[in-house]
């Protein structure tokens, strides 16, 4: 067995436990998901591909593309104080215990195998609250995520999400995972750590090219309010027009204003905008995903 | 849930010369929906609790999977 694993931003390293993204090259894949069936995955073994696959994905998620508007984890300080790191494990054998994806034949794509990714990780000693599991498989190529599922007995930082109680909670339980393909480009790292990122107890980021269940970012009625909801003392107005894009008659969805009107938030369908690196998450996602970090970076 | 890109439903959509205007997009409009819940549910909660809820959503899925990309 060989183990690669690299440190690719430190984050805070005055911590014992900073704010960890992971990536890690997938060993096997459940082939079709939750059969209990297993193939091995070619992600080990071509190192450069995977390492290519985490440049972008890491560049994505911290607003470093050519061009990328999104700068959120830049913007609010939070980049310096999260740390990521990457795995690579070689010459494992093919086990229940070393497949952290599925391939979803129903879903058409990949499907994170959370609870696996968590184990696997800690074998080598990482603790990570979001894990990327980096896949080559030949079948699927469509991500997917699973959001944190919160240490709700743990510490946090109170908020209200209009006139909800919630808690912005520094421990998971299980950490937030994402199935991503190694060929994985556009904005698709960023918009799945959105979801991963959430939680499945105090708020939840939804995708919004769909007519989506209520969520933090998505909200549902007809006539469309001209308030999207309050988030602690901030008021979010709600987003007419769908970024231009509209709303289909028969949704009952609406989503939060947007900060770039021009184009579709990253929830939405990045790649109907005529740029996709210049989305940017609508003003609610922002804001709340910025006050969830800030909490656990602090922790 | 990455969203399906124009180039896919297209392909999909020239699987079925013979579906009436509009159906295999309305259909895959559905199909986006129920895969984009389906990573809603906490995969652990959804076996002991709400499994019941969540059934006719999966079975739907179900449906719209082996008409889209089956037949």
């Amino acid at each position: 067995m060989a183990v690669i694993s690299n440190v690719i931003r430190p984050g805070d390293q005055a911590k014992p436990d900073p704010y960890t993204i992971c990536f890690v090259a997938n060993v096997a894949i459940e082939a079709p998901w939750q059969s209990r069936q297993f193939v091995a995955d070619a992600m080990p073994n071509d190192p450069a591909a995977f390492d290519a696959a985490v440049q972008y994905s890491v560049d994505c998620l911290f607003g470093a593309l050519p061009g990328q508007a999104e700068q959120l984890l830049s913007d609010s300080g939070l980049g310096s104080n999260i740390r990521v790191v990457s795995l690579l494990v070689t010459g494992l054998p093919v086990s229940a215990e070393s497949a952290l994806v599925g391939e979803a034949t129903v879903i058409q794509g990949l499907a994170p195998r959370r609870n696996e990714m968590t184990s696997f990780v800690r074998r080598f000693n990482i603790e990570a609250d979001v894990i990327f599991a980096v896949s080559a498989s030949t079948r699927f190529e469509r991500a997917a995520a699973y959001a944190t599922t919160d240490d709700d007995a743990g510490p946090g930082v109170p908020f209200v999400l209009s006139g909800r109680q919630m808690v912005h909670r520094t421990r998971y339980l299980i950490p937030g995972t994402v199935a991503l393909h190694k060929n994985s480009r556009s904005l698709t790292p960023l918009h799945e750590f959105g979801h991963a990122a959430a939680s499945f107890t105090n708020g939840e980021i939804t995708d919004l090219y769909t007519d989506s269940s209520p969520a933090v970012n998505c909200l549902r009625g007809r006539p469309i309010p001209n308030q999207f909801a309050t988030l602690d003392n901030a008021t979010f107005a709600t987003d007419r027009t769908r970024d231009g894009l509209g709303y289909p008659n028969d949704w009952d969805s609406y989503h939060c204003e947007l900060v770039d009107t021009q184009r579709p938030a990253v929830m939405d369908n990045y790649f109907k905008a005529d740029n996709p690196l210049l989305c940017r998450h609508d003003a609610i996602t922002r804001r709340f995903l910025t006050d969830r970090l800030l909490a656990k970076v602090r922790r | 849930m990455e969203p399906l890109t124009r180039a896919e439903r297209d392909r999909i959509i020239q699987r079925h010369p013979n579906a009436a205007p509009g159906e295999i997009e309305a259909d895959l409009d559905e199909y986006e929906r129920l895969t984009s819940e389906f990573f809603r549910q906490d995969p652990d909660r959804a076996l002991l609790e709400i499994d019941a809820a969540v059934l006719p959503a999966r079975q739907r899925l179900t449906e719209l999977y082996r008409k889209l990309f089956e037949r």
